[in-house]
């Protein structure tokens, strides 16, 4: 596809690699509310330690994010001889992130998590036609690529998914200082305060 | 004008997201430590001790506080109390609210829903269609009770409330007189949801009696005694649960809900041809069923004859 020169030289603009990165950035909050911040209320966690909490997530998530994008990029270099400026393609692809500003609409009740896997559809949706128009590849030639993308990325993180929990282990104790976050199933069942008093014990 | 319409449903679709959200977050607020819940005050005296059994009515999605009540819920619950001798009825806990404050008791939106309540009671008002937020609230909380990322924290709030007014009815604590949660359309899921902590605080025979409940599985159905289904044949509602819920398609034998319902722990009992509100309801004292009862009796004595089972357990505990 070929782009309008003007349109072209902003994408190649430091300024357009700062505005998908803050968009990315943004999408990582938004989703970090929906999700991530049910668990840390849950944790019961002080209010500063939740702002430290979802701003860690958020990078986290940029991170992943900016490491997906090269990953894609490499498969679909290499698969299909597409040379396209890593630059270029990071922005053009951060477009996909677009929907997920949306994420804490996952917190509705009920529909909440629907919405959620609706807003990745329509993320992946995004990222395969941005893919497509950077590239000149077809949707399923796309589709491919962000495949083999999304397992190169899997890959990784399972050759490094140790040291890589060690750090989320860490990163999570120092913004929320709780040892581990606290699951459904741990939640009190019992109501302290209105036990029954059982006779021989204080 | 088409542009002024747009923009007035994305405006209300944004208001309806924004209080949606705003629910869950305030139960995660106050689960979190962030705010302190403020029980609405009960000056009057506990009741003396009560050897029960108990019977906690949990309304629909048209109330507005734990002291609200219509004439008909009145007569169905005066009915049950004539069949079950020494029956203690607890009314004043507001399903809707993790702290039992009514809503016309709810900080700044207070003037808010005593004025939509005031519209809907007035039957001239031709604004009284609005009054129907206040289910659209409560629909909320229902939905907030149901879903298994707030619910545990919810319905763990609702039911200190409960146990709170079970104490100042006369409830004593190691008694194990015998708790059975009524809960009608909404109330079902609020029953449902909080009976399983009720149970585990009390250690007392729990029984849920959902009359048209909505109701999504629950941990809770591990625990208590029974779950009463009532329901009626022209009651559209109550199939409600059976699409919106996924752990209760058959399909998904492993949940709870499945598991309970083939163990034989939840009953599902056709009350008659009811439907769920309003004339030829299971409060209805008007309509009779073939053998001469009106709606009224029959959703009273079924209820009764199922607290009455509950009790020979209670006596066991105790």
């Amino acid at each position: 596809m070929k782009l309008p020169i003007d349109w072209l030289t902003f994408l190649l603009s430091p300024e357009a690699v700062a505005a998908a990165t803050l968009l990315i950035f943004l999408a990582g909050l938004s989703e970090g509310i929906g999700t991530q911040g049910v668990t840390l209320l849950m944790s019961r966690i002080t209010p500063l330690r939740f702002v430290l909490g979802l701003l860690a997530s958020a990078m986290l998530f940029v991170l992943s994010a900016v490491i997906w994008m090269w990953a894609l990029w490499l498969a679909v270099r290499t698969l299909f001889n597409v040379e396209v400026p890593l630059q270029l393609f990071f922005v053009t692809v951060s477009a996909a992130y677009g929907p997920l500003l949306l994420g804490a609409l996952a917190l509705l009740p009920l529909m909440g998590t629907t919405i959620r896997w609706g807003l990745r559809l329509w993320s992946f949706g995004i990222a395969l036609a941005s893919i497509a128009a950077i590239t000149g590849l077809t949707y399923w030639q796309a589709a491919a690529g962000a495949l083999v993308g999304t397992l190169l990325m899997e890959g990784a993180r399972w050759l490094l998914s140790e040291p890589a929990e060690a750090i989320a282990r860490r990163i999570w104790a120092i913004t929320t200082g709780k040892p581990h976050l606290v699951r459904r199933e741990e939640l009190p069942q019992v109501i302290p305060g209105y036990e029954p008093v059982v006779k021989g014990k204080q | 004008m088409i542009t002024a319409l747009t923009w007035l449903g994305l405006i209300l679709l944004i208001l309806f997201l924004l209080f949606a959200i705003a629910i869950p977050v305030s139960v995660l607020i106050w689960w979190a430590g962030w705010r302190t819940a403020t029980p609405q005050t009960h000056l009057q005296p506990p009741d003396p001790p009560a050897a029960g059994p108990f019977l906690v009515y949990l309304s629909g999605v048209d109330d507005i506080s734990g002291e609200f009540s219509t004439p008909y819920e009145d007569a169905l619950l005066d009915a049950v109390a004539d069949r079950v001798p020494g029956l203690v009825i607890v009314t004043d806990v507001f399903a809707y609210s993790f702290a039992n404050v009514g809503m016309t008791s709810e900080g700044n939106l207070a003037w808010f829903w005593a004025w939509l309540n005031s519209l809907r009671l007035n039957k001239k008002s031709p604004l009284r269609r609005v009054g129907r937020l206040i289910n659209l609230r409560n629909v909320l909380h229902v939905a907030v009770s149901a879903d298994r990322r707030y619910g545990p924290m919810y319905n763990y709030g609702v039911a200190e409330m409960i146990i709170q007014a079970l104490l100042r009815h006369g409830y004593v604590l190691g008694s194990g007189a015998s708790v059975t949660l009524l809960g009608y359309s909404g109330g079902g899921q609020i029953a449902l949801g909080t009976s399983g902590y009720i149970q585990a605080t009390l250690h007392a025979p729990v029984q849920v009696i959902s009359l048209g409940g909505i109701m999504n599985s629950s941990d809770s159905l591990s625990r208590i005694s029974a779950l009463i289904h009532l329901y009626g044949t022209k009651d559209r509602w109550h199939r409600l649960s059976d699409l919106i819920f996924p752990a209760r398609w058959p399909i998904f034998g492993g949940t709870q809900w499945n598991r309970a319902l083939a163990s034989g722990k939840i009953e599902q009992v056709c009350l008659g041809p009811m439907c769920h509100t309003g004339r030829g309801s299971y409060l209805d004292a008007t309509r009779y069923v073939e053998d001469g009862r009106s709606y009224l009796d029959v959703t009273a004595d079924t209820i009764a004859e199922r607290i009455g089972r509950l009790m020979p357990v209670a006596r066991e505990v105790s």
